[in-house]
């Protein structure tokens, strides 16, 4: 029953890591970079490859594997689910067929495919949370505020799309924390909140909802009155956020990772390893 | 100079159960006062403050600050020289971090980058919030909380500062410390300041105090003079401070001590003479 | 004798266990608490006091240490959660927060219906409910929530808990945030309700004129330890120690403490404003 305190609380970690000091704009682009390399990859030599890769990572950053991987714990059901299904429904070529009813079949090349999607997906949560632990939320706003920035000058509202992102994020915490207190209260008066399995509990949390949202709508209001009594108007006529200059360990975090990501993709197609 | 003449107001006029807030108030405060205001929930306190930086406007008389009627000059105008603080700390950080949160208010100025962090660095030094400054709200005390959302409106150096009974949501230590902090703000900047509060602990440090009742102002002195009138205030269910109560008790029975003694120090005084 | 009601036997307690967020907030809390009495807890902002009122109707359970709470043990997986919590009604702090529905009534009944009660005896409940924390019930019986003012909202919060006939009440800063009027009220309806229905009344208060007003007994938390349980007045004798702890000192108390400093000849005893009124008019007939 400690929503708040298990969940938010732990998402920054304060520390002085390697992967700390990357500038966030940096580190934004290279999560990309990786997530559309692990759309390529399709061996498993690959997989462990980046394995060791991400192994240094977690080490660099001063973050806790084992905490990291607590993380999936209440997704692993749904992503056992996925994997049993993707087994089942592979439509593709088959390779070898072990058993097969009407459209139901396991293959070899099905379970080897459904295995690599699934490692693939944890890695890319792994390298998220990894972003998350060593990135605050506000340098991450500001450096998606710098990345989207230019497109204003097609009219694209960024500056708006930003601060509602900005208060959005700032109020998760505060949201749970109330979420928290109502789930409490409840309990206290006799509902069974914290029994039944997990369709019923979503069902009764949904109750919360209500609640839940007139406290934000009014939470809302309060917050319109301290922004506009502090002279907000929108963009116009604001002062924008400093431009962080990139330092040289930037530079360098993008090249050696562009690096290990060639070496690693040259090394499994030259050698042609499974 | 703040002057407010005759102000009415009145919530939802146009719906059909209108609700009267002020009734007729005209009062004029000057440069460098601490003014607190007092009186019981829905006596019109809060939309009176509301009135001086045009969060709401009169349905009847004038609100000038500075010879400016609130009605005329375009609102941010105003808001540049009213600055508010809120009752609830949650509410009103809107950054994810102490720092960006108190720079919002200047940045919205469209002041210069150099100067704004000038401002930021003086308000973290003035409220002792440095070890601070890049924690996310969420991770401080209601007391700290209330801290940042006062360095957030004195980094917009405004000429007047309204307090929306801001030591209320507190613990003790956190009412203390935040109302020293308000007080000495004063010894620092050149600031006036008009407190609401229901804590009168803190009437007692003003200069002045205005007592509203039902959308009127019924007394308007100095804190000597009014907490010697014991019977008006308990007729308008506000707190007694102790030692006017005591003093109040000791004359009932015979004793006699001035009336106009408020504070422990007065009494002290008045025993070792 | 005094009989205990709830008894907690080396409690500790932790949040984020397992990550390298990991913090001890109880650390090895052990006390009775008897029925009938009117215990206040008091403690720092972060001292764990909210913590451990949530243990006492089984919102945690011990990973560590026992609760035992009318003579059932709270780690017992046979136990009734259910049950034990209609006995043990708890008010958290901001009870806004704790009102679910627009409707006065309806919000009350929100509990009956949990615990099953019978639709006819609804209605009667949810009214003697609301004249217990005195709120006249034809008045506001059908009126939304939204139109009360927080004096109100708390009364009402409290009877939603009231109705379903609890043994014990455990308030967490049941005045926080009240204006002087609502604060009166409030304390004189908690006094009424203990003295009335016999409820044992635990609560969380930062406000000593409050604690001294209600307590029978005090346990003062202190960096997830219990630093001292007692009675308020050999409790708020010990004043340098209190405010050690980060914690203020009942009005009468500050006075008297600044006379004393003055060298003023007062007794240091003196906790209830009566008390001082008579020192203060034998120093003056002097």
């Amino acid at each position: 029953m400690e929503l708040y305190r298990n969940t938010i609380f732990g998402f920054y970690r304060e520390s002085d890591s390697l992967i700390h000091r990357i500038d966030p704009r940096i580190k934004i682009i290279l999560l990309f970079i990786f997530i559309i390399y692990m759309s390529f990859v399709k061996t498993f030599s690959e997989i462990i490859l980046i394995g060791i890769f991400l192994f240094f990572i977690i080490k660099l950053s001063d973050s806790s594997f084992l905490y990291i991987l607590k993380g999936l714990k209440p997704v692993l059901p749904i992503i056992i689910l996925i994997w049993i299904f993707q087994i089942l429904f592979y439509m593709g070529e088959p390779g070898r067929i072990f058993f097969q009813w009407h459209f139901i079949r396991i293959s070899s090349l099905g379970i080897k495919i459904s295995c690599l999607m699934m490692i693939k997906a944890i890695s890319i949560y792994f390298i998220s949370s990894i972003f998350f632990l060593t990135t605050e939320l506000i340098s991450f706003t500001n450096a998606i505020e710098r990345l989207i920035l230019p497109l204003q000058k097609i009219k694209f509202p960024s500056h708006e799309i930003i601060m509602v992102g900005v208060i959005a994020f700032r109020f998760v915490p505060t949201l749970i924390e109330e979420l928290e207190r109502l789930m409490k209260a409840q309990i206290a008066r006799g509902a069974n909140l914290d029994r039944g399995n997990f369709i019923i509990r979503t069902i009764k949390l949904s109750g919360l909802l209500i609640p839940l949202f007139i406290s934000a709508y009014e939470r809302a209001e309060d917050l319109i009155l301290a922004m506009e009594s502090r002279c907000y108007r929108g963009g116009k006529g604001r002062t924008g956020r400093i431009s962080k200059k990139f330092k040289k360990l930037d530079f360098f975090s993008v090249i050696y990772v562009l690096l290990i990501f060639i070496f690693i993709f040259l090394l499994v197609r030259y050698f042609k390893l499974p | 100079m703040i002057e407010i003449n005759n102000l009415h107001f009145t919530y939802h006029q146009k719906s059909e159960n209108p609700k009267k807030a002020l009734n007729g108030i005209s009062l004029s405060i000057k440069e460098g006062e601490f003014v607190t205001i007092i009186g019981q929930n829905g006596s019109g306190k809060t939309t009176l403050a509301k009135h001086l930086n045009v969060i709401l406007s009169p349905t009847k008389g004038t609100v000038l600050i500075d010879g400016i009627n609130t009605q005329e000059e375009e609102v941010w105008e105003i808001r540049k020289k009213v600055g508010m603080v809120f009752q609830n700390p949650d509410n009103q950080i809107i950054c994810s971090t102490v720092r960006s949160d108190i720079a919002f208010g200047p940045e919205n100025l469209g002041i210069d980058r150099v100067e704004i962090e000038k401002r930021v660095n003086e308000s973290l030094r003035l409220l002792e919030l440095n070890d601070f400054q890049n924690y996310p709200p969420y991770m401080l005390s209601e007391g700290l909380k209330q801290k940042v959302a006062i360095a957030s409106v004195l980094a917009m150096e405004t000429k007047y500062i309204i307090f929306d009974e801001p030591t209320s949501m507190l613990d003790p230590s956190g009412k203390k410390e935040v109302f020293e902090l308000i007080i000495n703000l004063r010894k620092k900047r050149d600031v006036t300041i008009i407190y609401i509060t229901h804590i009168m602990k803190e009437v007692l440090k003003s200069d002045r105090v205005i007592v509203m009742s039902e959308g009127k102002v019924v007394l308007d002195n100095s804190p000597n003079k009014i907490f010697s009138k014991l019977e008006i205030l308990r007729s308008l269910a506000l707190d007694v401070p102790i030692i006017p109560d005591i003093v109040y008790r000791l004359r009932k029975r015979g004793i006699s001590i001035p009336q106009q003694i408020i504070t422990t120090q007065e009494l002290i005084n008045c025993l070792t003479q | 004798m005094l009989n205990s009601i709830i008894e907690v036997k080396n409690l500790f307690h932790s949040y984020m266990t397992a990550t390298p967020f990991e913090k001890e907030i109880l650390h090895n809390l052990s006390f009775d608490i008897y029925e009938g009495e009117k215990l206040a807890i008091i403690g720092p902002t972060q001292s764990g006091k909210s913590t451990l009122l949530q243990y006492f109707n089984a919102i945690f359970i011990p990973k560590k240490g026992r609760v035992i709470v009318d003579g059932r043990d709270t780690r017992d997986s046979k136990l009734n959660l259910k049950e034990l919590r209609r006995k043990v009604a708890m008010l958290f702090q901001h009870p806004d927060s704790q009102l679910f529905k627009d409707i006065v009534a309806d919000d009350i009944a929100f509990g009956l219906k949990n615990f099953n009660f019978p639709e006819e005896v609804i209605n009667i409940t949810i009214k003697k409910a609301l004249a217990t924390v005195g709120l006249e019930p034809d008045e506001f019986f059908y009126r939304y929530i939204f139109s009360l003012s927080g004096g109100e909202k708390r009364k009402v919060a409290i009877a939603g808990v009231l109705a379903l006939d609890p043994e014990i009440l455990i308030l967490d800063d049941p005045t926080a945030g009240l204006d002087p009027k609502g604060r009166r009220d409030l304390i004189n309806s908690i006094r009424f309700l203990h003295n009335k229905l016999e409820l044992t009344t635990i609560f969380v208060s930062s406000n000593m004129d409050d604690v001294l007003e209600l307590a029978d007994r005090i346990v003062v938390l202190f960096d997830g330890e219990i630093k001292m349980i007692d009675t308020p007045k050999n409790i708020f004798k010990q004043k340098e120690k209190l405010l050690n702890y980060g914690l203020t000192l009942p009005s009468v108390v500050e006075v008297v403490d600044e006379l004393i400093k003055s060298k003023i000849n007062i007794s240091e005893k003196i906790i209830g404003i009566d008390q001082l009124e008579e020192s203060l008019i034998k120093l003056f007939k002097k």
